[in-house]
């Protein structure tokens, strides 16, 4: 069929020849070998030679049709095929001073050496040079380094005179001297045949020397049919600046073999990853080791370990089982190095924090050989330790760990019998190995230190950082503020005196002065040493701190209202006028506006807010009088100005105080009697501000007035303020009692959908967690409202029943499952390899989950928690995880096997809570 | 914080001097004009070394105190560049006429 089709074709075809002129067939024969279309050109010519004879012109025209065949063929890499057409080629090969250029081009571009040097040689006898041949030529000798063949040519020609130097050139290039080629190649001139190799071997060199500006400038000088035309290209590629990034790599990866190891770790580290998400873990470990031994060939452990140490992460967040985790580390590394490494898991997670950082510090030998090392790698294992700790809150950490505390007391050189007390033994240790560690310091300054033997911890480390770091204010600040709070006012003006010396200019220093000076004054004022708190108030003012200003202001204010009241005569008739030095009468009023008139309104505001905020907290003489004098003044300023404050002013002037300044006020909320005083502040105040401002000021006096401000709000507000505004207030009523159950938190939580808006949601419930107490703490922590549905009372369970009651139930639990957990742990995967393909239905099956369901009930039975709230039983489940790592697999590998088979809801509530974390409905 | 000494070309036994000359060497070659990316991470490749105690520090947790895994071990691909080979002549044609 096939073969007739084609004759029907050669009919038709030779047709539309046969009234043709011969000029028009040979037109047609060009046409086609223009259109690179060689096969047709060969057809049209078989006509042409039948109709009007093998002319000249047509045997010209079939060798020209042969080599472009032979060129395709040879593209397609079919080199037996193109072999055969250059023969019937050379049957139709003519006169080469006849050929033209590009066919002489087109010749030589596949023969030999020699022959295309004949070539040239015949096509030289017509008297003209063709440079573009000649250097064809010279790419030919380059290429095939038949440097004899040009001996042929004329002596003085360029091809054989300059063949010398090219070819020593040649012959370093190929022992990758790439710079001493170009050396070797500098008598080439830029109009010899041989030019394009020297810039190719100027360009190599730059590469290679990492000049990649002249390599660019260099390839962009080579001709297109040089013989390297691919490697070129992908040079090219890399080199040049605007190539995307994927094209880059694509073409590094082409020339792979220009660098040392891989070229594309990113796509390598991607492929990795993607195995781990996709579970195909017997190709991630050989991923790891390829891009490990790709990476660092001679040490590629080193590699292995910190991928391995990364794909912990994984684990750890959830994305990589800890089963296939510790099974891929298995297979990665060697045990010597896994067995510190889990070590450090257990120190890196926390795991028993304090026995797992006394475990690591006394192996610390192995890792740390040298001494001096070995010091500061135990230090900061301690400082780690009590830094989580103390974000952690973990009281019940140590009381847990008691006895392995009793173990590892040496290494840990923890001697307190209270949990404060054991976090500064730590650091204090920390820093008598390590003295020169000024993290440890800092952390130690805020650590809290209520008992009078803990206050002396925080002294003695703070002395050694006086003499560790002479120049350095910090100690003096801090121990300062230790000083005040012991009430030592004068130990601490003379430390501060030192942190003067140490830090003249240092702001916080000079703060802490005018404070310093500030309580000082203060107490002469109680004492009435009048003459002494007019001093300190003098030198307070004297430092002109910009900061401080107010404070100072209101403090001076407060001594003048003071001292004058005591001057008056108690029989004075008016007592709401004072007598002045010069017999004029002042009331408190004018007294302040006098003072106060050269500030601006922010200025004043402040002033009064604090100097309201001092009397209200103190005993003064004519105390209501003052008082209504400064409320008289307050409710003038706010009336004629709130408007023309900004909304970060209204939340300065309403924040509360810094710790710092307790000595000095009795509370630190200004905010209850300013907002009392003037509503209107609020409405300054923008939302962002609003919601910063009420985190600092949740006090009970102020809920009341938050709430109904945060329901205003949140009429005007956007649907994103509004959920944050409604999650406050709803908040805020639980947290004074009003509402108790999680309806309310769910009607906010349900409207928002998973993303930011849920996750600003999660972090403000969080921030808001601190305000409260009990299960509404934890509903906020968790960001788990069921918790507050949970009901209150338990038949047999106490009030206030702490967890600790449950740890010694607990800790016979993990015995028990140790005990029984190897034949337990094959029975559990035995049966998760079952549901996993499928093989529920069977009888052993069903039985053999009837034993797992039971074995999760006994669970739940030996810890005598039938009965208990979900928070309760979810608080031990966290601490039984946290604490033993096998009972967390064995756990939920049981869930899993549970989950898969659909069984689940055969579980008791308790039993769920202590295998999910929450009851799942039935 | 291994990422960090493949970028600094050091070895993790580095004292403080072989690690500023380190970086003195690197930040010359590689300008914030020149290769800023590079620049950059030469930089916090120092900063995250120069500390005695921080190395240490990285030296007990390595990969485990990082707290995004996926661009801790994107950061060791990017720590290492590719350094060129320089090859001979006949590679170059061996490869040209690989398919």
């Amino acid at each position: 069929m096939a073969a007739k089709k084609k004759k029907r074709k050669e009919k038709g075809t030779y047709k539309q020849f046969e009234n043709l002129s011969f000029d028009q067939v040979i037109q047609k024969v060009e046409d086609a070998l223009s259109a690179e279309n060689p096969r047709d050109a060969l057809y049209i010519l078989k006509f042409a030679t039948k109709k009007f004879g093998e002319s000249a012109a047509v045997r010209s025209l079939f060798f020209r049709a042969y080599l472009l065949r032979e060129k395709q063929l040879r593209a397609k890499s079919l080199h037996d095929e193109a072999d055969a057409v250059r023969e019937l080629a050379n049957r139709f090969l003519p006169e080469f001073d006849q050929m033209p250029e590009a066919v002489l081009i087109d010749y030589m571009s596949n023969a030999s050496g020699k022959k295309a040097v004949e070539a040239y040689a015949g096509y030289l006898k017509n008297g003209a040079r063709s440079p573009k041949i000649e250097q064809t030529l010279a790419h030919l000798m380059f290429k095939g380094r038949d440097w004899k063949a040009v001996d042929i040519l004329e002596a003085d020609h360029p091809l054989r005179q300059e063949a010398g130097p090219v070819q020593r050139a040649a012959a370093l290039m190929n022992e990758a001297a790439w710079e001493q080629a170009l050396d070797a190649l500098n008598p080439i001139s830029r109009t010899s045949p041989y030019a394009s190799i020297r810039v190719f071997c100027r360009a190599m060199a730059s590469f290679f020397k990492g000049d990649d500006k002249t390599a660019a400038r260099a390839l962009e000088m080579i001709p297109s049919d040089f013989p390297l035309s691919r490697t070129i290209g992908n040079l090219k590629r890399i080199l040049h600046e605007c190539t995307p990034e994927d094209e880059k790599r694509a073409a590094m990866e082409a020339v792979g073999f220009l660098w040392d190891g891989p070229v594309n770790l990113q796509r390598d580290i991607q492929d990795l990853i993607e195995c781990i998400d996709k579970k195909r873990f017997k190709q991630a470990v050989q991923r790891v080791q390829a891009v490990a031994s790709g990476f660092n060939p001679s040490e590629p452990l080193r590699v292995t370990t910190f991928i391995t140490e990364c794909l912990w992460r994984f684990s750890a967040t959830g994305r990589l089982e800890d089963y296939d985790f510790q099974k891929m580390a298995q297979s990665l590394l060697p045990k010597k190095i896994i067995d510190p490494m889990f070590i450090k898991i257990r120190l890196a997670s926390s795991i028993k924090p304090f026995s797992s950082a006394g475990l690591y510090i006394s192996e610390l030998d192995k890792e740390f050989p040298d001494p001096e090392e070995r010091k500061i790698a135990h230090a900061l294992t301690l400082l780690h330790t009590a830094i989580f700790l103390s974000a952690q809150d973990g009281r019940m950490q140590f009381r847990v760990e008691r006895p392995l505390i009793e173990k590892y007391r040496d290494q840990l050189g923890i001697r307190s019998d209270t949990y404060e007390g054991a976090l500064l033994d730590m650091v204090r240790y920390s820093i008598r190995i390590d003295p020169g560690n000024r993290n440890a310091y800092e952390f130690l300054a805020a650590l809290p230190r209520n008992s009078r033997e803990d206050k002396k911890k925080v002294e003695s480390g703070l002395s050694v950082m006086l003499k560790e770091f002479p120049d350095d204010p910090f100690p003096c600040l801090e121990l300062a503020s230790l000083f005040y709070q012991s009430n030592a006012f004068r130990k601490a003006e003379n430390i501060l005196e030192e942190a003067m010396k140490r830090a003249p200019h240092d702001a916080r220093v000079l703060d802490r002065h005018v404070l310093s000076l500030l309580i000082s004054s203060e107490i002469n004022i109680r004492r009435e040493k009048y003459h002494l708190a007019e001093r300190d108030l003098d030198r307070a003012a004297s430092f002109e701190n910009k900061k401080m200003e107010p404070f100072v202001l209101e403090k001076k204010l407060l001594f003048d209202l003071k001292k004058s009241a005591n001057q008056l005569e108690p029989d004075d008739p008016d007592m709401k006028k004072q007598r002045s030095l010069f017999g004029k009468r002042r009331t408190p009023v004018t007294l302040i506006m006098e003072t106060l008139a050269e500030h601006p309104l922010y200025g004043r505001l402040k002033v009064l807010s604090l100097l309201l905020l001092d009397i209200h907290g103190k005993k003064l003489p004519r105390k209501t009088a003052l008082l209504k004098s400064v409320d008289t003044l307050l409710d003038k300023e706010l009336k004629a100005g709130v408007r023309t404050l900004g909304s970060s002013e209204i939340f300065q002037l309403l924040a509360p105080l810094g710790k710092e300044y307790e000595p000095l006020f009795e509370s630190l909320y200004p905010a209850p009697l300013l907002i009392e005083r003037s509503k209107a502040l609020l409405n300054v105040l923008n939302t962002e501000d609003a919601l910063r401002l009420y985190e600092r000021i949740l006090i009970p006096s102020l809920y009341k007035v938050i709430v109904k401000d945060l329901r205003s709000r949140a009429k005007k507000a956007s649907e994103k303020d509004r959920r944050l505004l409604d999650f406050f207030r709803v908040t805020v009523d639980h947290l004074s009692g009003k509402k108790e159950d999680s309806d309310l938190f769910y009607e906010v939580i349900d409207e928002v959908e998973e993303g930011p808006a849920l996750e600003a949601l999660r972090a403000l419930s969080r921030r808001l967690a601190r305000h409260a107490t009990g299960r509404l703490r934890m509903a906020l922590e968790e960001f788990d409202f069921e918790i507050l549905d949970e009901p209150m009372g338990f038949p047999g369970l106490p009030f206030d029943l702490d967890l600790e009651d449950l740890l010694p139930r607990m800790e016979g639990l993990m015995e028990d499952m140790e005990d029984a957990e190897s034949d337990d742990e094959r029975l559990f995967e035995a049966l998760e390899v079952l549901s996993k393909i499928g093989m529920t239905e069977t009888d052993a099956f069903k039985e053999e989950l009837g034993f797992v369901i039971e074995e999760a009930e006994d669970w739940v039975d030996s810890l005598e928690i039938r009965g208990y709230p979900n928070h309760l039983i979810k608080q031990m489940r966290n601490m039984l995880f946290t604490t033993d790592p096998d009972a967390k697999r064995e756990m939920k590998m049981i869930g899993r096997v549970l989950e898969q088979t659909g069984t689940q809801s055969k579980l008791s509530r308790e039993a769920q809570v202590l295998l999910y974390g929450k009851a799942r409905k039935k | 914080m291994l990422p960090y000494y493949f970028i600094l070309n050091v070895p993790e036994d580095a004292t403080d001097e072989e690690i500023r000359n380190s970086y003195l060497r690197l930040v010359k070659q590689y300008t914030p004009e020149k290769d800023p990316v590079r620049f950059q991470q030469v930089t916090e490749a120092y900063e995250a070394l120069q500390n005695r105690r921080r190395r240490i520090l990285g030296k007990i947790f390595g990969g485990l105190s990082i707290k995004e895994p996926e661009d801790g071990l994107l950061t060791l691909a990017a720590s290492r560049r590719p350094v060129r080979r320089p090859v001979n002549l006949k590679t170059l044609f061996d490869a040209e006429n690989e398919d």
